[in-house]
């Protein structure tokens, strides 16, 4: 893990969250906050509070009544959810970045994260009837170890990629060439950043090949989500097939028609979550 | 799309499927073999004996991938077998014809019975992902009910806590409040006492301080009366200034600390203010002597004789309100006027004016010169000097007095100070006479460029029965004798004022003297006012008489009647005779008064039994009361008036005084001379017996006004 806290140490130092989101994560996880807290950090950033209108009134959330201000949309949406849109409109601007490899692209990365989010918010609503926002937040997430490595270590990062082909782990090359990966560096992150912990864990465990883990735990919505966004396309490497683990299979297999519905109403989500993550 | 998952292929079986269109098949079309080959390639069928071979089955295979076209059949070369493609099941129908029928409608039997079977397929499909569409949505229904109460539960708690903060809050402004209260209570009662032991303070400071500015002053002034050269002169004049500023400041700031701590009260004796308001301008004349400027002064004819009320206090006001005026104007007038403002049977309500034509102020500034220690601006008290004490006290003496004090101004212009106070009526009320009777119907001319003093003079001589005339044109008063003359109408007596543009009044006296009127000879009376000593030049200019300017009322008639010779006193007018003037009775009076002065003090003995003897009255000194007692009561013929100190050893002024009043001497009147200038002194020494009380240091003005008020009741 010590060369995950280097990487860790290193990226912060050149990029940061926005003390907004920070502050956000802070309030989120106090008991003691209130909506009016949440309110008046947000308000400190009137460009955010701008953005996050947008959002809310975007059909994603297909509010009937439109919310002009961010205490009606604290108190229709909830803090959570609002804290889930800042850290997407954080993290939106981290992956813009352009880069020059065809191996690796931030901006397909994004995709593939913004897909991974909504479809783990599906399964975990319409599959296990569960709340989504946690599982929205840890899809967006889940991969910013990325991130991460290729800002600090670009070099061997993209190495890295371009080393991958169909069949390979890129966990395993990511240890071969950097000596840690995304999975490590993104835990530590969720740490850092006060994530719930069920998030902290599924981002480590995300490409876990086996466990005990239940399809509808966090890590499990995660995979079953990656699996899926995976064959559809929307993947972080062009040519990255992820596997899933034998019991999720078995899983997916028991409830193959429920699936396949939620498969086939995915694309239209995506569409009207583009406010989210397009642009 | 769910086709690219192989991990669901992996588990799909369309056995059920098969089964129920080979059922299908035998019941609508008979006579035929019909096999099913699903996706695994297993084969399926109602018949177990003709199967294909198979090769049947690969040529078959072979010949649906070239034609892909949906329900599309094929047969084999030999015609014995054909098939079908299946898609939705991912199967293929293969069907061979056991009897000879018309093979081309068997065929399209079959083809019709896929598709029945197809769409019945799709619509059982669709039902299906209906009902799993409608479970996941109830899912995510109750997934949002959750998180609506969550977040209900969320806005209930936010609210809560944020009452809970509210209510903390207002709990500590509250404990804030009352320590603060506590705090500024505690900071109260250390300021009023640290207020109460200043007051003190200041009050015997006052009196240690007055007590040697009694000799400063006093012996400047005796000094003064000696021959000195131009530089002694000069610099012992320069001592009793500053000396009497000095006290003045002594007074102002006692006067001051007296008000602030609630210690100034009022007494109410009676007292005319018209002799206040003269007393006031005649204080003020030297202060503006040099400067072309008329001290006025004019008083309401409803004013009483008598009023009961604070003389001290009220002329205190009027001194400031008019010293300031003086000390901002430089040329034009300044008018004291008094009116009634409103009375009832009990109470008198007197508006004070006192008007200037000097700098003015600006207007913002018009309150704020009320405030303690506070001018115009900084550079007023460069310019002016002064404490800025002084209109602060007014405004408190006025609030005493149920009154206030205010200002109009117009910069440039000049400013009229306002002063209001309510008195109560006196109990013997002495009409005033308006009219002196020998002076009714007499004609008269008064000659002054200022119009406002014309008006004055107009209107009390109207009142007093007199008809008389003004002119403002010094130049036609030649003109205006002839005609009245020629009209048979002579006037009596002409008031002349000194100064005049054109024609100065010495110049003008002499011009009528020397032209060849009838009236040529009439009485004149010089209105001046002047303080110098223009007595010789009025005399040789052929003046009958001399006033100065404001005189009162009854002074004037007075004078004029003296000067008419209409009086009981006649007074020849030819010029060898003495001028009258308002002194000359007054100083043959003086010298027959004698003094008794008790005065423990060396230096007090001296510097009083020199004042009073340098001016003509007779003293006899004793140190003490019990001497006092003795020697008056001795030869009580012998003394007209006594001048008692109040604190001496052995017998102090009070006892003195209950002594004497106790032998029986009950009419000779007993005046305090008292270092005390604190409230309560002059009840002390009116409940002893004493008539009235001079404050210490004794000044000559203010001793010869006391004396002549107590032995020459009559002027």
């Amino acid at each position: 893990m010590s060369k995950a806290k280097k990487f860790l140490r290193k990226f912060k130092d050149i990029k940061t969250l926005p003390h907004v989101v920070t502050n956000l994560s802070r309030l989120i996880a106090d008991d003691n906050s209130t909506m009016k807290d949440f309110e008046e950090v947000i308000k400190m950033d009137p460009i955010l509070v701008v953005r996050l209108l947008r959002l809310v009134n975007s059909p994603f959330y297909g509010l009937v009544q439109r919310v002009d201000s961010i205490g009606r949309a604290v108190a229709y949406l909830g803090m959570k959810n609002l804290h889930n849109l800042a850290v997407t409109d954080a993290l939106k601007s981290m992956f813009n970045e352009q880069g020059k490899s065809r191996a690796f692209s931030r901006k397909k990365l994004w995709l593939h994260c913004a897909a991974v989010s909504i479809c783990s918010k599906m399964i975990a609503e319409r599959i296990f009837g569960t709340n989504g926002d946690d599982a929205y937040l840890c899809g967006i997430l889940h991969d910013f170890g990325l991130i991460v490595e290729s800002q600090v270590a670009p070099n061997e990062f993209l190495a890295a990629c371009e080393a991958f082909e169909p069949g390979s782990s890129l966990i395993e090359l990511e240890q071969e060439y950097l000596g840690t990966d995304h999975c490590e560096i993104g835990y530590l992150m969720a740490v850092d950043w006060d994530m719930p912990e069920p998030i902290q864990v599924a981002i480590r465990d995300h490409h876990l090949e086996s466990g005990d883990y239940a399809p509808d735990s966090l890590t499990g919505i995660i995979q079953i989500a990656e699996y899926i966004t995976g064959q559809l396309g929307y993947t972080a490497l062009t040519e990255f097939r992820p596997e899933l683990p034998d019991h999720l299979v078995s899983h997916m297999q028991e409830t193959m028609d429920e699936y396949k519905v939620l498969i086939e109403d995915l694309p239209e989500e995506m569409s009207n979550a583009q406010d989210l993550y397009g642009g | 799309m769910a086709e690219s998952f192989s991990i669901f292929d992996r588990v799909i079986s369309y056995k059920q499927e098969i089964n129920e269109l080979l059922q299908l098949l035998q019941t609508t079309v008979s006579g035929c073999v019909c096999v099913c080959i699903d996706n695994d390639g297993k084969l399926h069928s109602n018949e177990k004996k003709s199967l294909p071979s198979d090769l049947v089955i690969a040529e078959l295979q072979e010949l649906l991938k070239k034609n892909e076209k949906q329900f599309a059949i094929v047969t084999t070369e030999d015609k014995n077998w054909s098939a079908i493609a299946l898609i939705e099941i991912k199967s293929i129908l293969c069907f061979t014809i056991k009897a000879k029928i018309n093979i081309v409608s068997f065929s399209e039997n079959i083809r019709l019975c896929c598709r029945l079977f197809t769409s019945n397929q799709e619509t059982k499909a669709s039902h299906k992902k209906l009902e799993i569409l409608k479970k996941q949505f109830d899912r995510k229904f109750s997934v949002l009910e959750k998180k609506y109460q969550a977040t209900l539960e969320d806005n209930e708690k936010s609210y809560r806590i944020i009452q809970e903060q509210q209510e903390n809050y207002s709990k500590t402004l509250q404990i804030e409040i009352k320590i603060q209260t506590k705090k500024l209570m505690e900071a109260k009662v250390a300021a009023e006492a640290a207020s109460v032991a200043k007051s003190q303070f200041l009050a015997s400071m006052s009196h240690e301080i007055r007590t040697p500015m009694n000799g400063v002053i006093g012996f400047t002034e005796l000094l003064l009366a000696t021959k000195l050269d131009e530089e002694q002169r000069d610099s012992a004049e320069t001592i009793r200034r500053s000396g009497e500023a000095l006290l003045g400041l002594i007074n102002d700031i006692l006067d001051f600390s007296k008000v602030e701590a609630g210690q100034m009260s009022l007494e109410y004796i009676d007292f005319d203010p018209e002799i206040t308001a003269h007393d006031v301008c005649e204080l003020i004349r030297p202060r503006v002597a040099g400067k072309p400027i008329e001290v006025l002064c004019r008083i309401d004819d409803k004013l009483p004789a008598n009023i009961s009320g604070d003389p001290g206090r009220f002329r205190q006001v009027l001194v400031n309100l008019l010293g300031n005026s003086a000390k901002f104007t430089e040329k034009g007038e300044l008018e004291l006027a008094i009116n009634v403002e409103e009375e009832d049977d009990k109470n008198i309500k007197l508006h004070c004016l006192i008007r200037d034509t000097g700098i003015g102020i600006h207007p913002s500034k018009c309150d704020s010169i009320f405030e303690a220690f506070k001018q115009e601006d900084g550079t007023t008290t460069r310019r002016y000097g002064g404490t800025g004490l002084g209109l602060s006290i007014c405004r408190k003496i006025a609030d005493l007095m149920q009154g206030k004090v205010w200002v109009e101004s117009v910069q440039g212009k000049g400013s009229t100070f306002h002063f209001t106070a309510m008195m109560r009526k006196s109990t013997v009320s002495r009409t005033k006479t308006l009219k002196q009777l020998d002076l009714e119907g007499k004609r008269m001319l008064i000659v002054d460029d200022n119009i406002t003093n014309n008006d004055i003079l107009l209107h009390l001589l109207t009142n007093a029965g007199i008809k008389a005339t003004a002119l403002l044109d010094e130049t036609k008063t030649i003109r205006t004798l002839a005609k009245a003359e020629k009209e048979g109408k002579p006037f009596d007596i002409a008031i002349i004022d000194l100064q005049m543009p054109a024609i100065s009044g010495f110049e003008l006296a002499k011009m009528i003297r020397e032209s060849d009127l009838e009236s040529k000879n009439i009485p004149f009376l010089a209105y001046t006012s002047s303080t110098e000593k223009i007595a010789k030049q009025c005399k040789e200019a052929g003046f009958t008489a001399f006033l100065n300017k404001p005189a009162r009322r009854s002074i004037l008639l007075r004078t004029l009647s003296r000067t008419l010779g209409t009086g009981e006193e006649a007074i020849d007018n030819s010029s060898d005779k003495k001028l009258v003037t308002q002194y000359s009775v007054r100083e043959e009076l003086k010298h027959s008064i004698r003094i008794l002065l008790v005065e423990d003090n060396l230096v007090n003995q001296k510097l009083a039994s020199m004042i009073l003897s340098k001016a003509g009255y007779q003293v006899e000194v004793a140190a003490n009361g019990k001497i006092a007692v003795d020697v008056f009561s001795s030869k009580p013929d012998e003394f007209d008036t006594i001048l008692m100190d109040v604190q001496m050893p052995e017998m102090d002024g009070y006892e003195a005084t209950r002594q004497i009043r106790k032998l029986g001497f009950t009419e000779i009147p007993i005046l305090a001379m008292t270092a005390n200038a604190m409230k309560g002194d002059r009840e002390l020494c009116l409940e002893a017996g004493m008539n009235d009380y001079i404050t210490k240091p004794i000044k000559r003005d203010i001793v010869f006004d006391m004396l002549n008020k107590w032995l020459n009741p009559s002027s």
